[in-house]
């Protein structure tokens, strides 16, 4: 054990401690950054056996050596990115429901209900009157009421079901810049990692896409021993290899939704492979694309079908004031609710409408079969009763759901967050010890000096 | 131990207030508008019944109104018929004189004048009209149930009303029904206006056999337009309690869905004072422990 080999112990405590001092000022400074993974200096200590420069034959050697790591658990990694997938899924889903209700599930007066309410009491109004125009005028207003109320809430499902569609190409260009971006890092990435020093700043801006992407898709991420990342979606890998290729978002003719005009949207490979996505955003609105709205059109064609025959079996078979019969109310041609329309042998004709089963010109059989259509246990009314409360309890239930997985990313994020976060607290006390650490070598150094200088100075003088 | 790192703890103070402005807001809502739900969503549960509900009290108003305008016809059904059946009399008082063989042919000619006058009245009653349109006439688009000679211009159909949800009533009976059958061959089988007319022609020519005859139609007439005022009467009765029970149903559905949709007031607005302290509460917790740390102890 040489003098000289002390100092040296001493200046690796420098080296250590001004090291952790460093490391710690930037997790300090990345306190609030999103995405950051907190730094930590690994201490060890150095017991090799190494020639002294004066012993000769050698003697221990100590000190310690400081290496940086970068807090990062996987599993929680995992799990965070999964939640993540699954509540922006559930939330796009919901929030598009949410916006449709509040635009067609409306219970009060204005909504189709009311409309669809005034139209049988106008009936009634016939009934009592039905030589009086004016009451004839009221009752094909309310007729285009109906109608286009219906038009209206079809084309409101049409425009939620484009957007849906417009978002989910926006996601996929979004998807492919992300992962172009993550493959563009890899490399850098692996530089770094070979030359043994990790570039923890580029690997959290490379996490920080990652989650950015799992809130868009469902990724499966697979860390390699090189530092590089493998990015796949239901087996297509995104990135791998630092090699990065696109997905894209196909519409194709589908019989299903054909009758609709719509068609369905999938997300392929560019060689054409139907890739299966389960989560995120992209999710979301392909499920609105393709299930949710699909479903709300069908309900409410329904109810348009619905009116369409159920109030013109009764009217086709009655007699207008004027004698006429077999007229349509509504066009016969529109029983979808986007082409639903008062008929135009009706519109400015209401002379034409029939309250009369024929046997008389004022007999109002006819009007009365037609008003009690609202009270039918199967008529419109009933049918869209049903279209509403069916509404209702999907965004209930979807919404519910949405909140649930919201939480349970959240309480995922959260857990991650305090696995690899910054704590202020923790940091100012590793501080503290730090710089006394520093301070103690720095002591060292002086106290192995005053040895040496007692050493080189004052030897043989003991006495004089 | 889980460590509780700076940015996870402002991320959650920042959930736990959105949480709370939340509850606030929807408490907020509640208490302004009055109602527990604006959308199905909100109470799907509760929605269909106050959707049924709904639909049933506007169903109710309607028969309602519906019940108005039967009320008016058969109003004026029986003020004509009861005008009607005093006319009635009134001629066959008139015939009681022209049967009596003293009379001289001047009185007798005056007895069938006012014989004659009276029957034009009761063909102006039996024109009697609701909005233009004759109550006697049946169905048919006439402007008179019976022109000047007493001839039926309408038809036998049935004015119906609906007055409940399964019930409709025939508010007024067509004109033969009430005051006869035209009869060319024995006008004493035909219309009260044939027979009163018959009557003025026999009282004319001192005919006291065909007089008395004509009085015997004529009780026939009285008994037949008194049944139709009795089928109304009833009706009307019958109106009036089905009103009743209607506007009782109105009532009830009313409080129906005012007990699923609206808001207990006193409820709604403690909890709204609850969230607003757990609202206040949280904030103050997030001054306390935001910006807290190591640094404010160390010297």
């Amino acid at each position: 054990m040489s003098d000289f080999s002390a100092l040296n112990t001493a200046i690796t405590g420098l080296y250590a401690h001004r090291q952790r001092i460093d490391v710690i000022g930037e997790n300090i400074a990345n306190i609030d950054t999103p995405g950051y993974h907190r730094q930590v200096t690994e201490l060890t200590a150095i017991s090799t056996q190494r020639p002294g420069l004066f012993s000769g034959s050698g003697g221990e050697h100590g000190g310690v050596s400081a290496s940086v790591n970068r807090r990062w658990d996987e599993l929680l990694e995992n799990s965070a990115r999964q939640e993540q997938s699954r509540a922006s899924s559930l939330e796009t889903q919901a929030g598009t429901l949410e916006r449709l209700e509040t635009e067609i599930g409306s219970l009060d007066a204005g909504g189709l209900a009311d409309r669809l309410q005034k139209l049988w009491d106008a009936f009634d109004d016939l009934a009592n009157d039905p030589k009086d125009l004016a009451v004839r005028n009221v009752v094909l207003g309310n007729a285009e009421a109906v109608a286009s109320t219906i038009n209206n809430e079809s084309s409101v499902i049409d425009a939620g079901r484009g957007a849906a569609v417009d978002q989910a190409k926006v996601l996929v260009t979004q998807i492919n810049q992300l992962s172009s971006s993550i493959a563009l890092l890899d490399k850098s990435i692996v530089a770094g990692v070979a030359a043994g020093n990790p570039p923890n700043g580029l690997i959290d801006q490379r996490d920080a896409r990652i989650s950015e992407l799992a809130s868009m898709v469902d990724v499966q991420v697979a860390h390699q021993e090189t530092g590089q990342v493998r990015i796949s979606i239901g087996g297509h890998n995104l990135v791998a290899d630092g090699q990065q290729r696109n997905i894209e978002l196909l519409q194709t003719p589908d019989t299903a939704l054909g009758g609709l005009g719509y068609q369905r949207v999938s997300v392929v490979t560019p060689n054409g492979t139907q890739l299966n996505i389960a989560g995120g955003s992209l999710h979301g609105t392909i499920s609105v694309a393709n299930d949710l709205m699909p479903e709300q059109r069908r309900a409410l064609d329904g109810v348009a079908a619905s009116i369409v025959s159920t109030v013109n079996a009764l009217h086709m078979a009655g007699a207008g004031l004027d004698g006429s019969t077999g007229f349509a109310l509504f066009d016969p041609a529109g029983t979808t609710a986007a082409t639903m329309a008062v008929s135009v042998d009706l519109r400015s004709n209401p002379e034409r409408l029939a309250a009369s089963d024929g046997s008389a010109a004022l007999d109002n059989k006819v009007a009365l079969a037609l008003a009690a259509l609202g009270t039918d246990p199967n008529g419109p009314t009933a049918l869209h009763t049903d279209m509403l409360t069916t509404l209702g309890n999907r965004v209930r239930t979807i919404s519910d759901r949405a909140r649930t997985a919201s939480l349970a990313s959240g309480r995922a994020a959260g857990l991650n967050q305090a696995a690899v976060g910054v704590n202020l607290d923790e940091e100012l006390a590793d501080l503290v010890s730090a710089q006394r650490s520093y301070e103690a070598s720095a002591r060292m150094i002086s106290a192995i000096d005053e040895m040496l200088d007692t050493l080189i100075n004052r030897t043989g003088l003991v006495g004089r | 131990m889980q460590r509780v790192t700076t940015l996870g703890s402002t991320e959650s103070i920042k959930d736990w207030m959105a949480a709370a402005g939340r509850q606030q807001a929807e408490s907020q809502k509640q208490v302004a508008t009055g109602v527990r739900f604006e959308r199905a969503s909100e109470g799907p549960a509760d929605a269909a019944a106050v959707l049924r509900n709904q639909r049933s009290l506007d169903r109710l108003a309607q028969l309602q109104r519906n019940a108005v305008n039967a009320k008016l016809w058969m109003d004026s059904a029986d003020t004509a018929l009861t005008d009607a059946v005093s006319s009635v009399i009134q001629a066959r008082t008139l015939a009681v004189q022209g049967a009596n063989d003293t009379n001289s042919p001047e009185a007798r000619a005056a007895i069938a004048a006012n014989l004659r006058s009276v029957s034009a009245e009761l063909i102006s009653l039996a024109n009697s009209s609701v909005n233009g349109r004759p109550i006697f006439a049946g169905t048919a688009d006439t402007s008179l149930a019976y022109d000047a000679s007493g001839t039926f211009q309408g038809d036998a159909g049935l004015v119906l009303r609906s007055v409940t949800t399964t019930d409709s009533f025939s508010v007024a009976a067509s004109g033969p029904v009430v005051f006869g059958t035209t009869n060319v061959g024995n006008p004493l089988e035909g219309t009260v206006f044939q027979m009163i007319n018959d009557v003025a022609a026999a009282v004319e020519s001192g005919d006291v056999a065909r007089t008395r005859l004509g009085m015997e139609a004529l009780d026939k007439a009285i008994s037949r337009i008194q049944g139709e005022l009795g089928r109304i009467g009833g009706l009307s009765s019958r109106l009036g309690e089905i009103d009743g029970r209607n506007q009782e149903s109105q009532i009830a559905t009313r409080a129906q869905i005012s007990e699923v949709r609206d808001v207990d007031m006193a409820d709604a607005i403690i909890r709204l004072r609850s969230a607003e302290t757990s609202y206040e509460a949280t904030l103050s917790a997030a001054s306390r422990s935001l910006g807290r740390s190591l640094l404010d102890f160390l010297r």
